[in-house]
């Protein structure tokens, strides 16, 4: 049957986007400078975005917390402001405003001082693809003053990650575009599949979509227009990315925050199993990605990670990853960062240039780090 | 439905089917049916057909055509071909002719004179063939035509006189048309010298010689056998069959014409490539060359007796030969590829959600850090301790996976030596009376190490189950055993569909593979005691004496066999429903049992198993390493009792010193720790346990002479 699949595909479908799991190879060889990177301070309880504000400081989300991070590593640590609601996206207006994405409230703004100025809650009703923003995953606030927001999906929040992508629904999620003063959003592009990163091009004029399910970048007109203006840069990513930040001298960082596995791919075209695994088994024992390998005695296990002489190899299926990438404007990975199994800087969300220092946030292993970018820490 | 849906997976036709494409002889099955069509087609299409006038003379005229067919076989199986099997059965048509009836010799100097002429023929291929070293094609073909044009010029010399001959006598008469049983004499003929020739090819030294000539000449000659002397004679075995063909013909036609033998060894060589027998030489049998005669034999004779035209015939052959070996080729060139494709037939397992595991549940088997305390003795030094067994003076025996026993001297156990060395991978272990290391071996059966070091065997096959297609006489993957005290060794073997390294395929299935065997050394007899288990492994003799306890590793349950009282004979669920998977048992001592568990379930994998297609699909579509699996990262020890009760458990949180956890032996107060994977063997100091107390005494050791007695009286009540 598989076969004859194969051969149905070829002959009708020659075009078609491959899905098979890239290999680690090329610019995404493995390594361990990712392992390897410093880390920054005391331990962060599952931070999810970290944005540079205009006091120099560092601003992360952590839980319902959003932590201001001073110092020269960052290791001073207060908390800036505390909500009802897990926090994801962070993000500075030019105008010094701090916009958090709350998970099913929306869209916040925030004065320097840590009060509330303001709220984008739904996309008007009247517009299409109205609705709520139950779901920000990642904002961005443009040179001119507009902000472009994503919201993940229709039905369920930032936390259910993992439902959502074992739920297996048609693509629901957005990219969202409003003024300055959070007034006149309207969806710019629709049915997007968890669009976890946002990043402007450095003209403006196309916004960069990651969408996870469906492991692509892609490049969104950012006036809006027509969804066949969509483009696609990268079709298919080793592992699911997260957040994308802007690099110094062109190009992109790229966080990718667990990685594909074929057996979860074989779970998702498993349409009963997957059902009755949803219903009936807590998610933490899930087959499917992971953003930290917990020890765990009921977890699924794969015949390439049981252990051989007390060892468990690092070529094993991994659960849980850590991976940053730098590409290049056209999308293309020119250098990455690994922390491979059995690692301790897994489930990456977010990465930024700050200054002339990157930071990526490990939310599956509670830290924020260094990355070792100087091309003399490179060939270790 | 969903009992039906059970006894569908129970009783899997796809399990039926993987093991009827197993057998050798299911490779012949395109040529077989092919026959069987032809057969049953001019069944219907001629009146009479199968009457068994038409049947007797269908069997007279097939037998010569036959021994053709097999005398070209002969030659294509040793790697050559024969194409002068035509000209020489002509020849040997008329030599028999003549010798009898123009110079009137008696009946058995004719034969011998014939045959010695087919021989010549074939010593001559066969001279030129094997110590000239001149193509076979090219040889015989020129052979071929000599023959012939001497034959050509012999018979147009000798019409007048082969035309007037006079009677053969009786022996003659009995040949060309007499019966055996109600048989054609030269059909009898053809159904003893083909049963003598299969035999010859398969089971005796030349024969097989010939055979492996045909299947590698360069192979053949490194294992030793003369390859000259191989060839050689199978053309001299070529020429004897056709010259007797060329016998049984003149006395049926008593007539020697020009066509006689005209295109037989195109005939003869088509019936060949049609039963499958490759042109590369090395593979086919006799039976397989006489299927093919059989085909092409009935579809001329039925051909010409619908009345076709003469060429019709011979086109319509043409395009069945064409398609039957094309599909043919295919077919036994992917057998082993469709076999691959439904090998793996997963049963339906359907589990209970296990007793809990977690530290406050407050159940037995709650976690907790017991055997963080395990120390470990010889760390990096042993590779993969499956099983673990001490002796009288305190000395430490394992396995190691290269296949050997490895001791460790007491008491630091810091001196490591090779005890010996078995070969495949050893499992479990055992002691008997006489202090000899009884093991078994996966991949070779049970085995037995004496003090002095020296190896033998105990079994390596039990009964064959008749009902089965498969043989499973011989023992696939022998785990763990025990010894009664009668001294009868009581063994399970996991499973005889996968070999050990694919004991995940084996999970996949969850089927009633394995099996449990008894051997008893005083007879010397091995006979299967309980059929269809899944994965049978951890057996252990019951403090008493009178049980077998094993454990069933799929299906997360403890069972215990009989062996003496009034429930002798029947198997008892003892333990159900764990929450991990069984390994190895043995006994501790309090009276109760350790249970090595080698990974704990988890939820999906319990879904999986209710799902037998979503394992299939899996296993097709995905590579091994990803294969959702049974989890033996980490696992536990657990005690349990006669009555089945668990009491107590000890756990490895995170498996950090041992991941898999596939035995344990009490010996003098302390616990030691094997693991299939593992890198070092665990010793854990019991607080509480009796330290004089060891596996042996408790097995052999208690007032020498009471415990045999002890149990005979037992069997006699």
């Amino acid at each position: 049957m598989a076969l004859l699949r194969d051969i149905v595909d070829a002959v009708f479908f020659p075009s078609r986007a491959v899905h098979g799991i890239p290999v680690l190879d090329g610019a995404y060889s493995p390594n361990q400078r990712l392992e390897r990177a410093r880390v920054l301070g005391a331990p962060i309880p599952a931070p999810d975005d970290l944005a540079p504000g205009p006091d120099g400081a560092l601003y992360v989300s952590s839980g319902t917390s959003i932590l201001r991070c001073a110092g020269t590593d960052f290791a001073e640590r207060s908390v800036f402001a505390e909500l009802e609601a897990p926090v994801g996206a962070l993000a500075w207006t030019p105008d010094g405003r701090l916009l958090a994405g709350v998970s099913g409230r929306g869209i916040g703004a925030f004065t320097a001082a840590g009060r509330p100025a303001g709220w984008l809650a739904t996309v008007g009703g009247g517009t299409a693809g109205g609705g709520p923003i139950a779901c920000p995953l990642s904002i961005v606030a443009a040179a001119d003053g507009r902000i472009f927001a994503t919201d993940g999906s229709r039905h369920n929040a930032p936390e259910q990650w993992l439902t959502d992508l074992m739920e297996h629904r048609p693509a629901s999620g957005r990219l969202i575009v409003c003024d300055a003063d959070l007034g006149g959003a309207r969806v710019i592009a629709d049915g997007l599949a968890w669009p976890y990163g946002l990043a402007l091009t450095p003209d403006g004029h196309e916004a960069l979509v990651t969408e996870a399910w469906t492991h692509m970048l892609a490049a969104v007109p950012a006036g809006g227009g027509r969804a066949a203006a969509r483009r696609v840069l990268v079709h298919n990513f080793p592992a699911y990315p997260a957040r994308i930040a802007p690099a110094a001298g062109g190009g992109y960082w790229l966080a990718l925050f667990a990685p594909r596995a074929q057996l979860t791919e074989f779970v998702l075209r498993e349409r009963r199993f997957r059902e009755t695994m949803l219903a009936e088994v807590p998610p933490e024992l899930w087959i499917g990605p992971s953003l930290a390998a917990h020890f765990n005695y009921r977890e699924p296990t794969q015949i390439g990670r049981i252990k051989k002489l007390g060892i468990q190899k690092p070529w094993a299926p991994a659960r849980s990853y850590g991976l940053v990438a730098r590409l290049d404007a056209a999308g293309d990975a020119v250098e990455s960062f690994h922390s491979r199994v059995a690692g301790t800087v897994h489930g990456i969300t977010a990465v930024r240039a700050v200054g002339a220092r990157v930071l990526a946030l490990s939310k599956g292993n509670d830290t924020l780090v260094e990355l070792p970018t100087s091309s003399a820490v490179r060939d270790q | 439905m969903s009992s039906l849906r059970r006894f569908w997976y129970r009783h899997s036709p796809q399990l039926f089917l993987s093991e009827l494409l197993e057998k050798r002889w299911m490779e012949p099955i395109v040529p077989f049916i092919l026959m069987c069509v032809v057969f049953a087609a001019f069944f219907l299409l001629i009146p009479g057909y199968t009457s068994w006038v038409n049947l007797r003379q269908l069997m007279r005229d097939f037998a010569e055509q036959a021994f053709v067919a097999m005398a070209m076989a002969v030659a294509v199986l040793a790697g050559g071909i024969d194409l002068s099997v035509g000209a020489v059965f002509a020849m040997a048509n008329f030599l028999a002719l003549y010798l009898l009836e123009i110079l009137g010799l008696p009946f058995p100097v004719m034969v011998a004179g014939v045959l010695l002429f087919g021989a010549a023929v074939g010593a001559v291929n066969g001279g030129l063939i094997a110590y000239a070293k001149t193509r076979p094609f090219l040889t015989t073909m020129v052979v071929l035509i000599i023959v012939r044009a001497s034959y050509n010029k012999l018979t147009a010399a000798f019409t007048g006189e082969l035309a007037s001959a006079g009677e053969g006598g009786d022996a003659w008469d009995f040949l060309g048309s007499g019966y055996v049983l109600g048989i054609p004499t030269n059909m009898a003929c053809l159904i003893v010298i083909g049963l003598a020739a299969h035999i010859f090819l398969t089971r005796l030294r030349p024969g097989l010689h010939i055979m492996a000539v045909g299947s590698s000449r360069k192979a053949a000659r490194h294992a030793g056998i003369d390859i000259k002397r191989a060839l050689f004679s199978a053309y001299v075995i070529s020429g004897v069959l056709t010259a007797f063909a060329g016998i049984l013909y003149a006395a049926r036609q008593n007539s020697s014409g020009t066509d006689t033998g005209v295109g037989w060894e195109v005939n003869a060589l088509a019936g060949v490539v049609l039963g499958g027998i490759s042109l590369a030489g090395g593979r086919g049998t006799i039976a397989r060359a006489l299927i093919g005669a059989v085909i092409i034999f009935l579809l001329i004779n039925g051909l010409v007796q619908l009345g076709t035209h003469g060429s019709l015939t011979t086109a319509a052959i043409g395009f069945i030969l064409l398609a039957a070996v094309g599909f043919n080729v295919k077919w036994i060139k992917n057998k082993s590829k469709v076999l691959q494709k439904i090998y793996v037939s997963p049963t339906l397992v359907e589990f209970r959600p296990p007793p809990s595991i977690a530290r406050d549940a407050g159940t037995a088997f709650a976690e907790n850090d017991r055997l963080h305390a395990a120390e470990a003795i010889a760390l990096d030094r042993i590779e993969g301790p499956e099983d673990v067994i001490l002796d009288r003076h305190d000395n430490l025996y394992t396995v190691n996976r290269n296949g050997s026993i490895i001791r460790f001297l007491a008491p630091g156990y810091e001196a490591r030596e090779e005890f010996a060395r078995i070969g495949g991978r050893p499992l479990g272990m055992a002691m008997d009376r006489d202090e000899n290391i009884i093991v078994c071996v996966a991949g070779m059966g049970v085995y037995g190490v004496r003090p002095d070091r020296t190896v033998f065997k105990v079994t390596d096959e039990t009964n064959r189950s008749w009902l089965r297609l498969k043989d499973d006489s011989r023992l696939y993957l022998a785990d763990d055993l025990d010894i009664a005290p009668d001294g009868k060794i009581y063994f399970s073997e996991a499973t005889i569909r996968y070999d050990l390294a694919d004991w995940a395929l084996d999970g996949f299935e969850g089927r009633g593979n394995g099996r449990l065997i008894c051997h008893d050394p005083a007879t010397g007899r091995t006979r299967t005691i309980l059929k269809n288990l899944a994965f049978p492994n951890g057996v252990c003799l019951a403090h008493d004496g009178r049980a077998v306890l094993w454990a069933s590793t799929w299906l997360c349950r403890i069972y215990r066999y009989w062996l003496a009282g009034e429930k002798a004979g029947t198997n008892e669920l003892l333990v159900d429903n764990l929450p991990g998977y069984p390994d190895n048992i043995n006994r501790a001592s309090d009276g109760c049992y350790w249970l090595a568990m080698v990974g704990i379930r988890s939820p999906v994998y319990d879904l999986a198993m209710a799902d037998p297609g979503f394992r299939v699909r899996m296993v097709k579509q995905i590579p091994p390493d990803e294969w959702l699996c049974p989890g033996i990262n980490f696992g536990c020890i657990v005690k349990f009792d006669d009555s089945g009760t668990v009491r107590e458990s000890l756990w490895d949180p995170g498996g950090r010193s041992h991941p898999t956890i596939t035995s344990m032996r009490e010996h003098k107060g302390h616990l030691y720790i094997g693991g299939l994977e593992n890198n070092r063997i665990g010793r854990l100091r019991l607080p509480g346990a009796d330290p004089d107390w060891t596996s042996w005494n408790s097995y052999w050791g208690r007032t020498e002479a009471a415990a045999p007695r002890r149990a005979r009286l037992e069997r006699v009540g």
